[in-house]
């Protein structure tokens, strides 16, 4: 299983799309620096994300609280610690990273 | 370390000339060939743009990305795939690339990258 890394704002970047395109049903996606903002809460990336069947989406805790996101992200989209960054990139076979 | 060799996608997603992306990703496709590594490359996003014939980037005062491209085949890298969705969103046909081109059509797109061992991102 693939971990796909997304940096970049949904309304800045295609990067966002195209990884939703290129994923599989069942990968792991992690939102970082910038790429927190797809998480809001109602926004299109967002319900874009939940629709997607078996997708998981995490999002990188400190890159959200930088941005004072806390309060504003979606419920199916899980906050993670750099740790478990460390833990899925080693789980997944291999890391794609869209900037 | 195993000896197995492992299956390597370069993914290109950036234009040719507005950051080294480019350079360094063929950088790596040349290392990775020269070592007689089982490489696919992917041309997706702005990355197709790479592929457009008739370059001349001496007069931006770079080297040509698209010769490199050429190049590749030397090293046993003789097809391109790409992502046939990015090419209809910049309404480009394959037949204004150059190269053998597999396209992609978007259900395809998922199961072939994650056919790889590892992805690099250019």
């Amino acid at each position: 299983m693939l971990l796909h890394t997304v940096n970049k704002s949904p309304e800045s970047s295609d990067a966002l799309s195209s990884c939703l395109r290129a994923a599989l049903p069942g990968a792991l996606i992690l939102l970082l620096e910038d790429g927190v903002y797809a998480a809001r809460r109602g926004s299109p990336s967002a319900e874009q994300m939940a629709t997607l069947s078996g997708l998981h989406c995490y999002a990188l805790r400190a890159d959200v609280e930088a941005r004072g996101l806390q309060k504003l992200v979606a419920a199916e989209i899980e906050l993670i610690e750099y740790a478990d960054f460390v833990r899925l990139s080693v789980e997944c076979h291999a890391v794609q990273s869209w900037y | 370390m195993s000896d197995a060799k492992k299956k390597l996608l370069l993914i290109f997603r950036h234009g040719p000339y507005g950051n080294k992306l480019s350079r360094a990703g063929l950088d790596v496709a040349l290392a990775a060939a020269a070592f007689d590594q089982d490489i696919n490359t992917l041309f997706m996003d702005d990355g197709v743009w790479q592929l457009l014939p008739d370059q001349s980037a001496g007069s931006i005062d770079s080297k040509n990305v698209h010769s490199t491209l050429q190049s590749l085949p030397l090293y046993d890298l003789e097809s391109f795939h790409v992502d046939s969705h990015s090419l209809a969103a910049r309404r480009l046909e394959p037949a204004q690339l150059d190269g053998q081109l597999v396209l992609l059509e978007p259900a395809e797109l998922a199961e072939f990258i994650d056919s790889h061992d590892q992805v690099l991102s250019f």
